[in-house]
């Protein structure tokens, strides 16, 4: 219509002279274009979802339970629960009570946890013994987790989000308002964008949304390395000495999750005892290999550990000179950043084989006692080990010879553990590279077999590598782009969730030339760890972006700015999804349990719903009884006018007549 | 609910307009040409007038009342030109009626063409200042600004739309009567009733200015529409409806 076209020509100066006639409303509001009034109108508020999780039995987390979006007036707990409600918690201590309270309220539309100070008693989102379901051992009600509450494992028929400081205090703001209006019209609203595939698509179980392809299954990429460099193409069988840590958390916000003690602790040292390893010689000649292993997709369901024995035992690390029975010995860091005085404990399976495991134990204790730490075995009423990697080799072999280092004796000493408040914090610099320290004399002990050798002088941990490291991945500024960091790669956020994510891939194919799939931590472990376990050349290095031509090289350290160099070391990628799943075309597929397949039998499959965005914004909405009147008002003048045209020609037309 | 109160505000700023258009307009496409032609003018203008302000804003408050003046004072000149111009048009018209044994355009079809040129500038109006505003109306966000808690901003602008609209409209249609019967307080009564229906909109600058800027305003349109419907009445009550004594009253 000619309206139409008018509109369109008059586009830009609509804005300009808009304030002329009609915004002298706005005067004093100094509103000056008409994107500028939207901007006034609608005020997005910065947080952190709690996302709509799956699994084989049923929903966990939180969404929206209509198709529509959620949206309703603020209000605080304080007060009562009469009407549809977006309500504002100050932390995440509230919300717990709250929802013990007022979770299956139907008037309860969504929910906002303000950015409250953490408990000094602890917090943490997980269950009191986290993953019992695959401990190697009978009791499962021990309690490694005294502060867990198992706000992770619930369902909310609500979004939940957590705010940013300063959303936090505009949120109050807005609901202070309503209360003093009495919550008469216009209040402020608050709505949840966060519309979930699996709710539209109504399917409820991992199994159901995975075949109907409205959610994916957690996962990533695990980074395997060794030392020495192995050569693909004449692999070398020596026995291995495995060196393992995780590197993910869980928490009830997906996004806020530090992980600094549990688990990155582990990998922080992990790295540093590979750093310090890397610059002594003689590991060409040691009788065993050591292989290094960093873990995803351990907090939900121990994916990466227990994918990576499924393709071992399928032989896919042939060609890494690595088959099931290669694997001698298996030293796990878990959280080891919090050790009081350096102290640290050995825990292992009552089934380990005695001589493999006395002499990892050995090794520990002298290497802590040669660094002024001490290393003591771990309760002997303790049920077993602790939640870790280590439970998936003890299902594969019950006399695996594992031993996994932590800070704690009898239960967890992190009062944090998987919580928004695990950060730099709740970390010691001095524990980690004390750790590590002990960590690096033990495996070149391991390695050599002998526990007096003269190349144990000369380990030395780079304490400012573990500050340094702490810094990227323990903090939000510079976190990611530190300089550390930046050196090897450029990250894709500025700092990074230890969430795992979800598989998004095909996981028959490398991640290397896709980097944006592969998340910032994982892709700097791998950078870390090539570039510390490749060989020396002794011509100039080859520049690259991602791929080399030679394949027994890896491109190390390409960056925004910079390319990187194609060296050779047996880093690779290993994914890491659950073994119960296969990739079929382009859709997972639940298979069944395998016969003595423990872990499979107990895995809850999770799996996360897909959606399209997520984000909350606010502002103020008339009641729905004034939008009724308005449009009652429309229609009344458009009548009105009707009636008073009508009258006027047929009026006008008998005095024409007339005339 | 923002469909259900985006329908409410557009048909209260629009429902009028759509009502004269649909009647009185649509039925003849001549008529339909002449309201598309004189919104194109009357854009025009507003463009001309918003870019040499576009320099002076944003201003200090006081800013509004010469913008407002001498955007009022442009559209005035405006409207004598396009007078002038429809003059040339109707002689050009008239010419090929003869031409094709067709009667000339009396005073009635003079009036019709008023209406529809009247049309042409509320539409251009309730388009440049109303559109993407009204457009906003139909999320689900309301407004209110500092100086008008009383109603939400896009009622305050779908009711100036509505009552500009009709001043614009009829102001055209006494307009071509004043000039056509050389009526001099007509022809000062236009541009001083849209001065002062301008003047009334800038009360709404003022706090709670909005509780009397928006009657002010409509307050004009029922004076315009009075106006106007007397002089009409008048007019075609009158003998003084044959073409011969239109021609020699044409300036």
């Amino acid at each position: 219509m000619a309206m139409a076209a008018i509109a369109r020509v008059s586009e830009l100066p609509l804005c300009l002279l808009l304030l002329c006639l009609l915004l002298p409303c706005l005067a004093h509001a100094r509103v000056n274009s008409v994107p500028e009034l939207e901007n006034r109108m609608y005020a997005t508020l910065q947080g952190s979802p709690c996302v709509r999780w799956l699994n084989l039995t049923g929903e966990l987390g939180c969404g929206n339970p209509r198709r529509t979006l959620a949206k309703a007036p603020i209000r605080t707990a304080d007060n009562a629960l009469d009407s549809p409600a977006a309500v504002l918690v100050p932390s995440e201590k509230a919300f717990r009570e709250f929802v013990d309270r007022f979770g299956d309220n139907e008037n309860v539309i969504g929910v906002l946890v303000g950015n409250g100070s953490r408990v000094a008693a602890g917090d943490s989102d997980d269950v009191q013994f986290p993953q019992s379901q695959f401990a190697p051992y009978e009791n499962r009600a021990w309690i490694w987790n005294s502060v867990g509450s198992g706000l992770m494992q619930r369902r909310f028929n609500f979004p939940v989000f957590l705010l940013s400081p300063e959303s936090t205090v505009l949120a109050q703001k807005l609901a202070s308002e309503n209360a003093d209006n009495g919550f008469k019209r216009p209040t402020n609203a608050v709505e949840f964008g966060d519309i979930m595939q699996t709710t539209k698509s109504e399917t409820y179980t991992s199994e159901s949304c995975l075949r109907d392809l409205s959610c994916l299954p957690l996962g990533g990429y695990s980074v395997m390395s060794t030392f020495p460099a192995v050569n693909v193409s004449a692999p070398v069988t020596k026995p291995v000495v495995v060196a393992m840590a995780s590197m993910d958390a869980a928490t009830f916000f997906r996004d806020v999750a530090p992980g600094a003690d549990s688990p990155m602790s582990g990998v922080l040292a992990l790295l540093a005892a590979v750093d310090a390893l890397s610059r002594i010689d003689g590991f060409n000649e040691f009788p065993k290999r050591l292989v290094v292993l960093v873990f995803t997709g351990e907090a939900r369901g121990y994916l990466g550990s227990r994918q990576f024995l499924a393709q071992l035992k399928k032989g896919n690390f042939v060609d890494y000179g690595l088959t099931t029975s290669s694997i001698k010995q298996v030293v796990e860091v878990g959280s080891v950043g919090q050790a009081s005085q350096s102290t640290f404990f050995a825990h292992k399976q009552a089934t380990a084989a005695s001589a493999s495991t006395q002499q990892i134990l050995e090794s520990l204790r002298l290497s802590a006692a040669a660094t002024s730490s001490t290393v003591k075995l771990a309760n002997a009423a303790n049920p077993g080990i602790p939640p870790s990697s280590l439970m998936t080799f003890v299902h594969n072999d019950p006399s695996v010879a594992g031993v996994v280092l932590e800070e704690f004796d009898t239960a967890f000493s992190n009062k944090f553990y998987h919580s928004q408040y695990d950060d730099k914090s709740n970390v010691n610099t001095t524990a980690i590279a004390a750790a590590a320290s002990i960590l690096a004399r033990t495996l070149v002990m391991l390695a050599s077999d002998n526990t007096d050798s003269p190349i144990l002088k000369s380990i030395q941990v780079n304490t400012s590598l573990v500050e340094e490291l702490v810094e990227c991945f323990s903090t939000t500024s510079p976190g990611m782009r530190c300089r550390l960091v930046e050196s090897l790669m450029t990250a894709s956020q500025d700092s990074v969730s230890r969430y795992v994510g979800v598989f998004q891939a095909d996981p028959s194919v490398l991640p290397n030339s896709t980097p944006e799939i592969i998340s910032d931590t994982t892709r700097f472990v791998w950078n870390f760890l090539a570039d510390r376990t490749s060989l020396q050349r002794e011509n100039l290095p080859a520049n690259c972006t991602s791929v080399c031509k030679n394949p027994e090289e890896v491109c190390v350290g390409a960056t925004k700015s910079q390319q990187g160099q194609c060296r050779a070391s047996a880093t690779r990628y290993v994914p890491a999804y659950s073994p119960r799943l296969q990739l079929k075309e382009y859709w997972w597929e639940l298979l069944p349990i395998e016969a003595g397949d423990k872990m499979g039998a107990v895995d809850p499959v999770y799996t996360e719903s897909y959606w399209n965005s997520i984000s909350i914004r606010a502002y103020q909405q008339e009641g729905a009884w004034y939008d009724e009147l308005i449009l009652f008002s429309g229609v009344c003048v458009t009548f009105v006018s009707v009636v008073s045209v009508y009258i006027s020609r047929s009026f006008l037309s008998k005095r024409l007549k007339r005339a | 609910m923002g469909l259900v109160s985006g329908s409410g505000y557009f048909l209260i700023a629009l429902g009028p307009a759509v009502t004269i258009f649909a009647s009185a307009i649509a039925p003849k496409p001549f008529l339909i040409l002449a309201v598309i032609a004189s919104a194109l003018v009357w854009l025009l203008s507003l463009i001309a007038a918003s870019i040499v302000w576009r320099a002076f804003l944003p201003g200090a408050d006081w800013v509004f009342l010469p913008m407002v003046v001498t955007t009022v004072a442009l559209q005035e000149v405006v409207r004598v030109l396009f007078w002038r111009y429809y003059l040339k048009l109707e002689k050009s018209l008239n010419v090929l009626a003869t031409k094709m044994r067709k009667p000339h355009l009396n005073y009635v079809d003079r009036l019709e063409i008023a209406l529809a040129s009247g049309v042409g500038h509320g539409a251009a109006h309730a388009v440049f200042f109303g559109w993407s505003v009204l457009i906003l109306a139909s999320g689900p966000a309301t407004y209110y600004t500092d100086t008008c808690k009383q109603m939400p901003y896009f009622l305050v602008t779908a009711l100036n739309t509505l009552a500009f609209f009709l001043i614009l409209t009829f102001l055209m249609v006494i307009t071509f009567n004043a000039y056509t019967k050389d009526e001099h307080s007509q022809q000062l009564f236009v541009p001083v009733m849209h001065f002062l229906a301008a003047l009334a909109s800038l009360v709404n600058l003022l706090p709670n200015g909005c509780i009397v800027g928006v009657p002010l305003v409509f307050l004009c349109a029922a004076v315009t529409m009075g106006y106007c419907g007397k002089i009409v009445w008048d007019s075609v009550g009158s003998s003084s409806l044959d073409p011969g004594d239109l021609q020699r009253r044409q300036l």
